[in-house]
């Protein structure tokens, strides 16, 4: 880029705009600038968004239960055939379809959890250290006790105690819970990030702390956000599989996900059958969390500086 | 305008105060410096957790659409005899205090838990009117008998796998390296469901997931009917958390055998044993912050698995009580799952602080 | 007699560490000196005598235990932070941590001419960039738009200077400015330094444990040891014929750059 080209996006117009927007801005440059050089992020994503384009065309069933064969009369607990892939439960629901909705249901669940937890952490991580003083304390304490406070018996006993659960009730829950491990570490990394010069030079620019923290931590700690937004994904998913699977998801029956499943086939109501039941729909959850592993270890590999300098 | 020389005639005055800088902080000294500080925050700290999730599972049954708290009103349905039905009401009404103002209920609720630790009655059919502490307590030692053994299994396990990979990364290690990360990403549940498949219904080492096990008793019949039971979930614990471990204590090591004093004792010719020794103590010990969190996520999965697998412990209690809507049972399941919380992670942090020299004996922060 | 620009007067700084048994340090210990219009001050003493403390808390980036600084006859807290800045500027030892890897160099420029010229024109800002890009020898088509990692050293402290000087200081605190280039551009930033101080009457304190550096740009000198001021004077005075043991033990260890100066 030249130089009148810099200048020109530094107009002093802008510079009244919220901080938010420029750092927006420049980070959004900063990632277009990388988009050039890796491949394997682009393809990890773009894998991504075909997955959720296909899955987003699966017919949006008010009765999910009801399968995408309409009209046809079946038997229940069929085994897997040309008609049924995976074959049908107890209920005559097709297991292939449930798992197809299930999957897509499951990705957005983790998506919303992993913004949730992201947020939250980045909100107490980076602004804590950087607001100093009292709110420094404040953040760390809460952060302490969200730490030690035991997420899952805490998740499963509002889930309980709800009678009317609905899967935003459940993505909050535990998205708001999942957060204290990610808080901590990219915590741990503004603190050092903190006595940096570059940072002292900032100051000397008489920038706020907000500013700072906006522009100069966050794009340095970026590959550790996506890292920590990739692994709260993952612990979503896994999460309100678990919940799900014991009854405890969402109640609407509208909501799908792939715990559902597999609680909708517990192992004391077995079909003869059963073990391709449950068996796909936790390789389905296993081949989630490896595409995300793969798409969070580029993101490390794009964002490290130092890879980034060999090129 | 002043220059150097002014400042001799206040040398006088900063140097009292400077003597008072060094008073204070040997006073401070003094109180900071004992093992009992450490002791005395975490009491509270943790007390502080215990206090905010009792005042919890008093205020989210009251906030949530739909106050759970009217079953009470609602006895009628759940099919319980009449006597025990006005048993259980007039019970729960007094203990709680349901018709007081809500700050009343508030202080009852606190004093019927620290003072009489009383939870109400529950209302399952099979033990109607009975008090659920009663109930819960003897589930307690079905859930720790299986989550103790795996913190400690797996810390132990875990660290030395990954120490053992990182020191010497060869083909055959990394395998089962991998092997071992592997089992920690499959969610543990549906890896509840594999391990049944393989070990019960086909090889039939353990009695099948619908045969229920049998209440404590000195007996030896009894004892092996539990402990039968008792395997596969401690397996399966062990399997899904030693790659947690490992993949930290990898690092760990890798980074501690880069480190100087390793090269430097290699050149001077040091026993391999020895070095090795060293490079796994100094490895291992960082390792130790992770306990509270690995406590934490243990005792989550413990509860999920009881009801997976069929084991009597608080998950499996709590979940049945969920599924008839017996409250005073998911309160006091609760209340006490965050008991042993935070008792195990109080006991955890004490420990750390005996063992780490920097918390011992004190030292540099940033 | 000269203006004063800034008054130092008891600084104190103690760093409490240690978390369950703590210890204190002191990295400042009653520290008074000033600095006048147009006058080089050298902080000299070994590593971890306080120097980038004392620097620090001038600069406003570490909050003092005890003493108070004076600007102009007004005390520092009393400034706003942006006017301060207007005043006092800084460079440090380690030019690299000094920019932020993720952006290209022109982002300090950029960061302190949008605080100090906000209201001048973007063609203004280019003149007054390259014009001072210049004076610090540089020219702007060999520096902008590039990564921290594809320049040298001495030209990222060099641009840093040129990012003081878009502030218009009357005081730079340069900490070890020159202890991580090369003896080339050692020697460059030294005489801009003195050609600052020469040309546009701006103080500097500067801040090394290199007795020869010291001794080559100095008008007086001030010795620390261990958060202590233990020696203070004009520099020849110091250096020539020193009181303390501790300035004397610090002079014998570089004997060969003293004599050359000598
Ligand atoms: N954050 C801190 N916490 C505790 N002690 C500190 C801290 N920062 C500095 N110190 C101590 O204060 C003393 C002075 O440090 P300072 O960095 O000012 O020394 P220096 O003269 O600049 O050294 P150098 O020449 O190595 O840069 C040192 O003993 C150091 O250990
Ligand atoms: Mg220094």
């Amino acid at each position: 880029m030249t130089f009148e080209k810099k200048i020109l996006l530094e107009k002093p117009e802008e510079q009244e705009r919220s901080s938010v927007s420029i750092m927006l801005r420049k980070v959004f440059q900063a990632i277009k600038l990388r988009y050039k050089t890796q491949f394997t992020l682009i393809m990890g994503l773009v894998v991504l968004v075909i997955i959720l384009e296909i899955l987003t065309k699966i017919p949006r069933l008010s009765d999910p239960f009801y399968s995408y064969k309409i009209g046809a009369s079946y038997a229940s607990n069929l085994p897997p055939s040309w008609d049924f892939w995976l074959g049908t439960d107890t209920g005559s629901h097709d297991i292939f379809v449930m798992i197809l909705h299930g999957t897509r249901n499951s990705i957005y669940f983790g998506i919303g959890c992993a913004l949730l937890s992201t947020t939250l952490a980045i909100l107490l991580g980076v602004f804590g250290p950087f607001v100093g003083g009292k709110a420094d304390t404040l953040s760390s304490f809460i952060t302490n006790i969200f730490m030690v406070f035991p997420q899952l018996p805490f998740i499963f006993f509002i889930a309980s105690l709800m009678k009317t659960r609905s899967w935003v009730t459940v993505m909050i829950i535990i998205g708001s819970f999942s957060w204290p491990w990610a808080a901590r570490s990219i915590r741990s990394q503004v603190l050092t990030l903190r006595e940096r010069n570059f940072i002292k030079v900032s100051k000397m620019s008489a920038l706020g702390n907000m500013r700072i923290a906006f522009s100069e931590v966050v794009p340095n700690v970026l590959t550790y956000i996506l890292l920590v937004f990739c692994i709260s994904f993952g612990i979503g998913i896994i999460t309100e599989a678990g919940i799900s699977m014991l009854g405890l998801g969402d109640q609407g029956q509208n909501f799908i996900t792939l715990g559902f499943v597999m609680w909708y086939h517990e192992p004391y109501n077995m079909s003869p059958h059963y073990y391709n039941i449950w068996i796909s729909p936790g390789i389905v959850l296993v081949l989630i969390y490896l595409v995300f592993f793969v798409i969070q270890s580029s993101f490390i590999n794009t964002f490290n500086p130092r890879t980034r300098e060999n090129k | 305008m002043k220059s150097i020389e002014t400042n001799i005639l206040e040398e006088e005055d900063s140097q009292t105060k400077t003597s008072l800088i060094k008073q204070r902080t040997t006073t401070q000294k003094f109180i900071s410096n004992s093992f009992l500080r450490l002791v005395v925050t975490k009491l509270i700290f943790y007390f502080i957790i215990f206090f905010i999730a009792i005042s919890l599972a008093f205020l989210i049954p009251r906030l949530v659409p739909g106050n759970p708290l009217d079953y009470i009103n609602q006895l009628g349905s759940t099919g319980l005899p009449p006597s025990y039905q006005e048993q259980i009401r007039t019970y729960m009404e007094q203990l709680f205090g349901l018709d007081q103002p809500i700050w009343v209920q508030y202080w009852r609720f606190l004093e019927a838990f620290f003072l009489h630790g009383d939870f109400g009655l529950s209302i399952d059919l099979d033990t109607p009117g009975q008090p659920v502490m009663d109930l819960i307590l003897p589930t307690l030692p079905y859930t720790l008998m299986v989550a103790i053994p795996t913190l400690i299994i797996t810390f132990f396990l875990g660290n030395l796998i990954g120490a053992w990979v990182g020191y010497n990364e060869t083909k055959p290690r990394k395998v089962i390296y991998y092997i071992v990360l592997t089992m920690g990403a499959a969610p543990f549940y549906w890896f509840a469901y594999v391990l049944a498949t393989i070990f019960i219904t086909q090889l039939q080492l353990f009695p099948p997931l619908s045969t229920s096990v049998p209440n404590f008793a000195w007996d030896w019949a009894v004892l092996e009917q539990i402990f039968s039971h008792f395997w596969l979930p401690l397996i399966l614990l062990i399997m899904v958390n030693t790659g947690g471990w490992s993949t930290g204590a990898r690092s760990m090591m890798i980074y501690e055998r880069g480190s100087g004093y390793i090269l430097y004792s290699q050149k001077l010719g040091f026993k391999e044993s020895k070095l090795r020794k060293y490079a796994y103590r100094n490895s291992l010990l960082p390792q130790f912050t992770g306990l509270n969190m690995n406590f934490n996520n243990i005792i989550g999965q413990t509860l999920i698995l009881e009801v997976v697998l069929n084991w009597p412990g608080l998950g499996k209690v709590m979940i049945d009580a969920f599924s008839i809507n017996d409250y005073a049972m998911i309160i006091g399941t609760f209340v006490i799952v965050i008991f042993i919380i935070v008792i195990g992670n109080f006991l955890i942090d004490i420990s750390y602080g005996l063992l780490d020299p920097r918390i011992r004996i004190g030292g540099q922060e940033g | 007699m000269v203006e004063e620009i800034i008054r130092i007067e008891n600084l104190t700084k103690r760093y409490i560490s240690g978390i369950i048994k703590q210890k204190e340090t002191y990295g400042a210990l009653d520290v008074s000196f000033d600095i006048k219009r147009g006058e080089i001050l050298s902080l000299v003493g070994e590593s971890g005598s306080g120097k980038s403390t004392v620097a620090n808390m001038i600069l406003r980036l570490l909050k003092p235990t005890m003493g108070n600084i004076i600007l102009l006859g007004k005390n520092i807290k009393e400034y706003k932070i942006k006017k301060y800045y207007e005043n006092v500027q800084g460079i440090f030892q380690d030019p690299y941590s000094s920019y932020n890897f993720f952006y290209k160099v022109d982002h300090v420029l950029n960061q302190a001419i949008s605080h100090s010229l906000s209201w001048v024109d973007i063609a203004e800002k280019e003149r007054i960039i390259s014009n001072t890009l210049e004076i610090v020898g540089l020219r702007g088509t060999e520096t902008l738009g590039r990564f921290p990692h594809q320049l040298s050293g001495g030209q990222l402290q060099r641009i840093l200077l040129a990012r003081c000087l878009l502030f218009k200081p009357r005081l730079l605190i340069a900490d070890e400015p020159t202890s991580m280039v090369d003896a080339c551009a050692r020697a460059e930033i030294l005489n801009l330094l003195k050609k600052l101080k020469d040309k546009s009457g701006i103080s500097v304190l500067f801040i090394t444990h290199d007795i020869g550096q010291a001794q080559y740009i100095s008008d007086r000198v001030i010795v620390m040891k261990k958060g202590e001021i233990v020696e203070r004077g004009p520099t020849n005075d110091v250096f020539l014929n020193p009181k303390n043991d501790y300035t004397q033990n610090l002079l014998a260890s570089v004997p060969s750059i003293y004599r050359k100066w000598a």
